[in-house]
């Protein structure tokens, strides 16, 4: 039995798995039930300056035979009075003392509004603060969420305006809405955040009804944007946190968002420099009780892999994510296609043909059949006949490594030497 | 599309200046593709020199590889 216990900047939590501040973390009665399913730590709903929210605020991409392949939401932050908040913290923290609760904020960006509203909720026990600079509608109009979380230096000042006052470990939560999310993590770690959190949900508008042409979701007819979130996500969730995890100059830790489903996403995200993951869309999807599935996967992941504890995992894939300059050109991967497996749909020749190096030809086989092979002197390896390929097992992309390896960048060095 | 054909073609040219004794000391890149200037080797008694224009990608990858085997030689021998 794997040790699945994290300590993440110093908030101790008896596993990895956090809910993340949304729909599922909006009342006492919902974070107490998610802590009886199995839930390691949840960061309560946003709180903050008032608001009211819209009615028809989600809406959810389904794709193929996959409904919520992505969700949309332009919900904002709770609408519930704060006091109401802070009581059903403190009883979930009475009820609850060995699970983590955080604090998710979002206020102007004024230092005596910080500083107010950080005292306010560790007065009501919670293990840390996570600084919502993310939510991409409503509030960024008024400055606030995305608005503030895309200019570093915002994003530095009111991480040190919150640190001034916060007793507990301060987490900042960044938007995905920016080129380089590298830019507001450093702001953050400048401010003196204890921990950094990503992603929040990415701008989007999720369809038009081609018969009322209404956006959707819509209220009234009326529509905004809204953000994107669900497995869709995940790939460009796990980049930002690579981006991060890679950079010295940005040494704290990392909570992961954007996707997880099940323990195999949270193991990715850990791997990628992750040292806790927080779920909102899979638990509005499936329930609370997703997290047994993913405690018993993990565990026994964390097992498998010959490992005392779940914190050996974090960061193990980092150092092999490397900048493209720095990419062996030499190494070689070439399409390889069993005969044995394939049902013959030629969707790798034309895929191929139309869109790849035109390298997979028809044959006759022994038994005068057609079928087709890889001339793999021409085959570059760019892996897109085995992804089309609807047959299990009938491509296999076979490495071919070179005995010397060369970048670009040594490669572009080396021909700086002789004029190029 | 026979892209290796070409990349066969141009390796083949390296190759044989390789086999005369020549050396790469010039390598221009742009657009067009890499223009290498080959020469023959010091102890040769002319300087000719030869350009050979690359435009295939594993070409100009070859032709680096070579760049490179020619340092660790010269490092090698000291010359
Ligand atoms: C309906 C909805 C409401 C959300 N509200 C908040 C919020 O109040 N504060 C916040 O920091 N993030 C909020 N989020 C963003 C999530 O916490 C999370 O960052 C994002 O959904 C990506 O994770 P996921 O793919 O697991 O959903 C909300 C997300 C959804 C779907
Ligand atoms: S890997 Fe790419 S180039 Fe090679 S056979 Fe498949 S589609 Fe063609
Ligand atoms: S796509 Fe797969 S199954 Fe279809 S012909 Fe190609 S190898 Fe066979």
């Amino acid at each position: 039995m794997a040790d699945l216990q994290i300590d993440f900047a110093g908030i101790k939590s008896k596993n990895p798995f956090w809910l993340a501040s949304g729909p599922p973390t909006n009342t006492g009665y919902q974070v107490q039930r998610a802590f009886d399913a199995g839930w390691g730590g949840a960061v309560w709903k946003t709180l903050g300056d008032p608001v009211i929210n819209v009615t028809s605020r989600f809406s959810g991409l389904n794709y193929g035979g996959q409904r919520v392949a992505g969700f949309n939401n332009i919900e904002l932050i709770t609408d519930r009075p704060l006091e109401v908040n802070l009581r059903e913290i403190r009883e979930t923290k009475r009820n609850y003392p060995d699970h983590a609760i955080i604090a998710s904020l979002m206020v102007e960006p004024k230092q005596e509004k910080w500083h107010e509203i950080v005292r306010r909720v560790e007065d009501a026990g919670v293990d840390g603060l996570e600084l919502n600079f993310g939510c991409p509608h409503g509030m960024a109009e008024r400055g606030m969420g995305s608005a503030s979380g895309q200019v570093p230096e915002l994003v530095e000042k009111q991480t040190y305006w919150a640190k001034e006052a916060a007793e507990t470990p301060v987490i900042v939560k960044l938007t995905p809405n920016i080129t380089d999310i590298t830019a507001t993590a450093f702001a953050a770690a400048q401010g003196g955040a204890d921990a950094i959190s990503m992603i929040n949900t990415i701008n989007s508008l999720m369809g038009v009804d081609l018969d009322s042409w209404n956006t959707i979701p819509n209220v009234a007819g009326k529509g905004t944007h809204g953000g994107y979130c669900g497995p869709a996500v995940k790939p460009i969730a796990l980049s930002m946190v690579a981006e991060c995890a890679r950079e010295s100059d940005i040494p704290i830790p990392i909570s992961g968002i954007g996707g997880i489903e099940n323990w195999r996403d949270a193991a990715e995200f850990m791997l990628m420099g992750a040292s806790t993951v927080q779920v909102c869309t899979a638990a509005m999807h499936h329930g609370f009780r997703i997290v047994e599935d993913m405690i018993d996967g993990l565990n026994n992941y964390v097992d498998d892999k010959g490992l005392a504890s779940v914190m050996d995992l974090v960061g193990q894939s980092v150092p092999k994510y490397l900048k493209w300059g720095d990419l062996d050109l030499n190494h070689k991967v070439v399409a390889h296609i069993n005969q044995d497996y394939c049902i013959h749909c030629n969707k790798c020749h034309i895929a191929c043909e139309d869109a790849a190096h035109q390298c997979i030809e028809f044959f006759t086989d022994a038994d005068g059949r057609r079928a087709l092979s890889v001339r793999e002197e021409d085959c570059v390896g760019c892996n897109l006949c085995s992804i089309v390929c609807p047959a299990e097992g009938a491509i296999t992309m076979i490495d071919k490594p070179s005995e010397v390896s060369m970048t670009w960048n040594e490669r572009q060095r080396m021909i700086s030497m002789f004029g190029g | 599309m026979h892209e290796h054909r070409s990349f066969l073609e141009e390796k083949r040219k390296i190759d044989e200046l390789l086999q005369s004794n020549f050396h790469i000391v010039k390598v221009i890149e742009n657009l067009s593709g890499a223009y290498v200037t080959m020469q023959r080797s010091d102890d040769a008694d002319d300087d000719l020199s030869v350009t050979v224009h690359l435009l295939s990608a594993d070409a100009r990858r070859y032709m680096t590889n070579v760049l490179f085997a020619q340092r660790l030689k010269q490092s090698m021998t000291g010359s």
